[in-house]
């Protein structure tokens, strides 16, 4: 229980050092904090954005249709069931050349000839990642004579969904590498300035953590701070791509705005205190 | 509770110790005396770990402090008292708080604190201070808070290098008779010093040190 007591008083204490520490700093935490928001509104915006175009992306599979066309003398079911049986369809519907060319004669006055048309199988395929792999598969069937689809579209849709994804990694890893310097030198720069301070404590037998934690949450708090002020950014995006989604008809979308803040947050803590982290390492040298 | 064991000390080229064996046992008063350079702060800094020997040992309540890790260094120096010559206090932090810090991080109550505060304050007879910055305080009153601090945690050794280096003949007096006054409750005490009328006054253990070798080790000396 006394272990307990001393334990909880050491962590009050680092926080209230903590916070003594940032009202030193002053000016300089308006400086991080507005530095740290920028960044992590851009890269919120940017991760947003790329949600929202992934969304559409995958609206825009949801409603592509592949229509295969199957030589004659192959059963219509069996076909069916072997390209469900990949997992990455949805819904097959079958439609007889029996009822298609019933159907063709009564809505047009069509010459009285043998049928030619095939049978037909319309795949709904789950994922957009997922229509070329069926697409391949299907092709290869000994029961498919010829397939149908918006070539050019799957693949300039595919095209953007990656392009998407590897921007947004490459400016994610950018801006966690600012964010992660600008905190570094910041804290290098507070260390700096209380170096004498730290050599007493040193001196005085002071623990190597408790010198150390003030500064790496010093850190975590300019990241928690930026992230909190990159809501109001992400806020008014929100309202603009609201309005654009219903605009496209896009129905239901999920909700991305949480799980952008959520990391968004994440980001700036972690960076944060990482940031800090490695500047106690190297210039509080114990 | 000191020994220096063919203690070896050399910075790049300077040899600043050369073979010294020191023995000092709990409850001592010791004055560790030399010309300017002789080596009386690198003894210092090698007992309080500040700095590892090149060659030899220091050894510090049984300790050996060349094979002390480094995340084992801050529990030495818990259980000793430095003392500087430029005082050392945070300048921004009143006497109380300047005082507080060492055992504040060590998680003791409140109440504990403020009892052990008090009691340093009052040794060093400076418990009306509490409130004042260093900047309002006299250099004799600054040491003091410096040797309050160095005895809140109750420290079985005391190390002070310099301590009345920058302070005035009667001020120095009144720090001495301080330092005297701890030792009489049982700390051990080793001051560095080229005060030839302080040593003399105080007839204790003199240690003299010149060019990095230890010349005289007498009882109840003077400064020679
Ligand atoms: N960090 C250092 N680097 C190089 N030489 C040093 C260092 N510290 C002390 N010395 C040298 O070691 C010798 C002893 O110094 P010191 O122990 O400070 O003497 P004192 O405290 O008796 O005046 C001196 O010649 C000094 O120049
Ligand atoms: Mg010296």
């Amino acid at each position: 229980m006394v272990h307990i007591d001393a334990d909880i008083r050491i962590i009050s204490r680092i926080i209230s050092e903590t916070v003594k520490g940032i009202k030193r700093t002053q000016w300089m935490n308006l400086v991080i904090i507005t530095t740290m928001a920028a960044i992590l509104s851009i890269f919120g915006c940017l991760f947003r954005t790329s949600l929202v175009i992934s969304s559409f992306i995958e609206h825009l599979g949801d409603s592509m249709e592949v229509s295969v066309y199957l030589k004659s003398g192959y059963n219509a079911e069996k076909a069916k069931l072997e390209i469900l049986k990949t997992g990455d369809v949805n819904e097959i519907k079958i439609i007889h050349k029996e009822k298609a060319w019933s159907e063709l004669k009564q809505e047009m006055n069509v010459p009285d000839i043998k049928n030619p048309l095939p049978d037909t199988l319309r795949l709904k395929i789950k994922e957009q990642k997922k229509i070329e792999s069926v697409i391949h598969m299907v092709k290869n069937m000994k029961s498919v004579e010829n397939i149908q689809y918006a070539k050019d579209i799957v693949e300039k849709i595919i095209k953007v969904g990656n392009v998407t994804n590897v921007a947004t990694v490459i400016v994610l890893l950018i801006l966690g590498g600012l964010t992660l310097s600008i905190i570094n030198n910041t804290i290098h720069l507070v260390i700096q300035s209380r170096s004498e301070e730290i050599e007493i404590m040193r001196m005085m037998g002071i623990g190597n953590w408790y010198i150390r934690a003030p500064y790496i949450l010093q850190g975590a708090f300019y990241g928690f701070c930026g992230s909190l002020l990159a809501i109001v950014p992400l806020r008014i995006l929100e309202s603009y791509l609201f309005s654009m989604t219903e605009f496209f008809n896009m129905g239901e979308t999920p909700n991305y705005l949480n799980l952008v803040i959520t990391s968004l947050m994440l980001m700036g803590v972690i960076v944060g205190s990482l940031g800090s982290y490695i500047s106690v390492r190297k210039y509080l040298r114990i | 509770m000191i020994r220096f064991r063919n203690v070896i000390k050399v910075y790049g080229t300077q040899r600043a110790l050369d073979c010294v064996n020191l023995h000092i046992k709990v409850g001592e008063f010791v004055f560790l005396t030399g010309t300017s350079g002789a080596g009386k702060s690198t003894i210092m800094r090698l007992t309080y770990r500040e700095e590892k020997p090149t060659r030899g040992q220091v050894v510090i309540g049984g300790v050996d402090v060349a094979k002390l890790p480094h995340n084992k260094v801050p529990y030495l120096r818990r259980r000793m008292g430095i003392v500087f010559q430029d005082f050392k206090l945070l300048s921004k932090q009143n006497v109380f708080d300047n005082v507080a810090f060492v055992i504040r991080a060590l998680g003791m109550s409140d109440r504990e604190i403020n009892r052990r505060v008090s009691g340093a304050l009052k040794v060093v007879r400076l418990y009306d201070r509490l409130d004042a910055f260093p900047s309002q305080l006299s250099g004799g009153e600054q040491q003091r808070v410096g040797i309050a601090r160095a005895i809140v945690n109750g420290p079985p050794l005391l190390i002070a290098d310099e301590p009345t280096g920058n302070l005035d003949p009667q001020t120095s007096m009144e720090i001495m008779e301080i330092l005297e006054q701890i030792n009489n409750r049982g700390t051990t005490v080793l001051l560095a010093t080229h005060d030839k009328e302080m040593v003399n006054h105080f007839k204790k253990r003199v240690i003299t040190v010149e060019d990095g070798k230890v010349i005289r080790d007498i009882y109840e000396g003077t400064y020679e």
